[in-house]
């Protein structure tokens, strides 16, 4: 009776997953095993695809581009990954302690990550335009030169970071918002009657407590980091001189503009792979810290 | 009798609707230009009452990625707008329909030949271009004439050679302490469109029609790389993208402009700017070639043909291209002969002032993976003008590049 009620409740677990299975093989699954068929192949999309080994591989070694694309992309994630972390941390520090409006901060935060990314991109650039922009004119009022963000070779990555902190900044606020209000109050109390000052309290306890949520915040930024389009796409089309096209605009232009979907889908399988790095250690740190906790 | 009356009714409004046939149409455009395409649709589906054309809005920057994904679906439009330069990357593809049984030959005749020229791959119809858009040069009236610059009867002088331009640009941008002499973006403008003018007017050739070769000429590629860098190091342009070289001359900002015909549908209607509009100057004893685009209407192939659809889908876009002298009022040029020298197109305001370059156009050479080598070309003309390449290393790159894409 027990076996058939279990086997009974399996099948009505599956039969609740279906939906979502089932559309998971269909959009994800299916596609993402043909993608990784195609990375041997040569194809223009229209014609029938012709195998050629490793060649979509060779050509990436030579080819100066993606290597540059690439560079573009870490360096992304290099200028994007630490000030979201820190700010995100201490915006939320700020937001949890004891200051009025806190309800308006928090809404203010978070604001921006409702919007969508043309709407954010669209308005940045208006912002950093060096004749008529918000940021030239204050730049002007205090007597400096505008700088002309997105067409200069050497500031417009910076720029595209600033506006992507920016934007995605309220996410990471709302984790570590949850984290900190996971951390009994007994902690801080029992502290204090240790005599631990400020300093001692945050670096003996609220920042080893917050271990998982650094290592969820740090790991998800790296990986939607490394997935960076939309913003160049938007901004910078990859410019000035190709100097912020990262590795999926690249892969986007071999596969939609020059008809190469080959060697789009072997240049988005590297990046597949360094995400896999990414996320393959996510999860072994997740795993260690709820082992610990355990403990 | 009633109930007969009524299934008689309907049956014949049955029989109109079957006999109609529904076309669509993907178009990428807004503002002047939509709107015009738009009145011109309509226009059409009122004088043909057994074709409906139903038109499909597409943002610019998508089209041919939906395009490109329809057509490999199975699940193209009838009918899609598209730039002559793209056309090799897609007929080369057998991804559209031939038109020689299509199309008149009274309307192929009426044709400006190079235009219709390039419009064939492998000796096939592929297309019908509707207009051509050349680079022009935009001056501002009132600022040219707050520096001086004007004869003695008053009028605003137009440079006729690039030395004047600059010259002129250089004093205007001085005396009124103004941003820049010259507005234009980096990108398609400079390295691109203005490249390929002064490389056509220094003699320069992309493509050998005879031996069907790419050719470049290094030395002049040079020399127009050079140029376009000294537009920048002498402090008359400055690197900008395409809204703010707009807003610059659009606000009294810069007196003179590198653009496409196609702002002629806006900047007459804006209030405070006063402008003129002429051919871009020449190198001294060369004729005035100038970079031209060009926006043609094309039949995606579609698993098996509808030669009925097809019929109508011809239908309109041949009605379309003898009527560009509507859509002329966008800024076009039109490409058929007769429309080039009708009244229509000519009583428009300005047109006189620049129609002139249209046997002088040059546009993209009719090989298979342009669109790549010109978004390189983008980027190279970019790098030189940000000092980050230098004139020699950026004609190595665009000579090599195009060798790798053609051979590819």
């Amino acid at each position: 009776m027990a076996v058939y009620r279990k086997k009974r409740h399996a099948l009505l677990a599956y039969l609740f997953f279906a939906p979502f299975l089932v559309l998971l093989l269909i959009f994800r699954l299916i596609p993402f095993v043909n993608s990784i068929r195609m990375i041997f192949y040569k194809w223009d999309i229209f014609g029938t695809p012709r195998y050629i080994g490793l060649g979509n591989f060779t050509r990436m070694m030579s080819d100066k581009t993606f290597w540059a694309s690439l560079w573009h992309t870490v360096y992304f994630v290099i200028l994007t990954v630490p000030p979201i972390v820190v700010l995100s941390f201490l915006i939320a520090l700020l937001i949890n302690s004891r200051i009025s409006f806190k309800n308006f901060l928090r809404s203010a935060f978070y604001l921006p990550y409702t919007l969508t990314i043309s709407v954010v991109c669209i308005t940045w650039a208006m912002l950093y335009n060096p004749y008529f922009g918000m940021i030239g004119r204050i730049m002007k009022f205090f007597g400096l030169e505008p700088i002309n963000w997105l067409s200069d070779p050497f500031w417009a990555m910076p720029a595209i970071v600033a506006t992507t902190v920016w934007w995605t900044i309220g996410f990471c606020i709302v984790l570590y918002l949850a984290g900190l209000q996971q951390i009994p109050t007994s902690y801080y109390e029992a502290a204090e009657l240790d005599g631990a000052n400020g300093f001692q309290r945050m670096f003996f306890i609220t920042i080893p407590l917050l271990k998982r949520v650094h290592v969820l915040v740090l790991v998800t930024q790296i990986i939607a980091s490394l997935q960076i389009f939309g913003q160049v796409y938007i901004m910078t089309a990859g410019g000035p001189a190709g100097r912020t096209r990262t590795l999926m605009q690249y892969v986007y232009e071999q596969g939609f503009r020059y008809f190469r979907m080959g060697y789009a889908q072997a240049m988005a399988f590297v990046l597949f792979l360094v995400m896999f790095v990414f996320a393959y250690l996510q999860l072994r740190l997740m795993i260690a810290s709820a082992k610990e906790e355990l403990v | 009798m009633k109930r007969l009356l009524v299934v008689t009714l309907l049956l014949a409004f049955g029989l109109l609707a079957l006999a109609k046939t529904t076309i669509t149409v993907w178009t990428f455009f807004s503002g002047g230009e939509g709107f015009l395409v738009t009145e011109l649709i309509n226009r059409f589906n009122a004088e043909h009452p057994d074709i409906e054309v139903v038109e499909q809005i597409v943002e610019w920057g998508q089209l041919y990625n939906k395009l490109t994904t329809a057509i490999a679906a199975g699940d193209p439009p009838d009918v899609s707008v598209m730039h002559l330069a793209v056309l090799p990357d897609f007929a080369s593809r057998g991804a559209l329909t031939a038109l020689d049984k299509y199309i008149s030959k009274a309307t192929l005749q009426d044709y400006v030949p190079e235009i219709l020229a390039k419009a064939h791959y492998d000796g096939k119809l592929y297309a019908v271009p509707f207009d051509t858009h050349p680079l022009v040069l935009y001056y501002n009236k009132k600022l040219l004439r707050q520096a001086g610059l004007v004869d003695e009867k008053g009028e605003v002088l137009l440079p006729k050679t690039w030395d004047e331009l600059l010259s002129y640009a250089k004093q205007a941008k001085e005396k009124l302490g103004l941003e820049v002499g010259i507005s234009s973006e980096i990108g398609a403008m400079m390295g691109d469109r203005l490249f390929t003018t002064y490389y056509a007017q220094l003699g320069g050739q992309f493509y050998d029609e005879k031996t069907k070769t790419v050719k470049l000429d290094p030395d002049k590629v040079k020399k127009t790389y050079e140029f376009i860098r000294s537009l920048y190091t002498s402090g008359i342009m400055k690197p900008m993208d395409y809204p703010t070289a707009e807003s610059l001359f659009q606000n009294n900002q810069s007196p003179f402009h590198f653009n496409g015909v196609w702002v002629m549908a806006l900047y007459p209607t804006l209030e405070g700017l006063e402008f003129g509009v002429t051919r871009l100057p020449t190198i001294p004893g060369s004729k005035p070639y100038t970079w031209a685009g060009s926006h043609t209407w094309v039949i995606p192939k579609k698993p098996k043909d509808d030669p009925a659809k097809i019929a109508a889908a011809a239908k309109f876009i041949e009605w379309f291209a003898r009527n560009a002298a509507e859509w002329a009022k966008a800024g076009h040029l039109p490409v058929l002969k007769s429309v080039l020298n009708s009244e229509a197109f000519l009583g428009l305001p300005m047109r006189k002032d620049y129609a002139n370059v249209a046997e002088y156009l040059v546009s993209s050479p009719n090989v298979k993976g342009w669109l790549e080598v010109m978004l390189k070309m983008f980027e190279i003309g970019e790098a030189v003008i940000l000092g980050k390449m230098t004139p020699d290393e950026a004609t190595k790159e665009l000579v090599n590049f195009v060798k790798q894409v053609v051979e590819d």
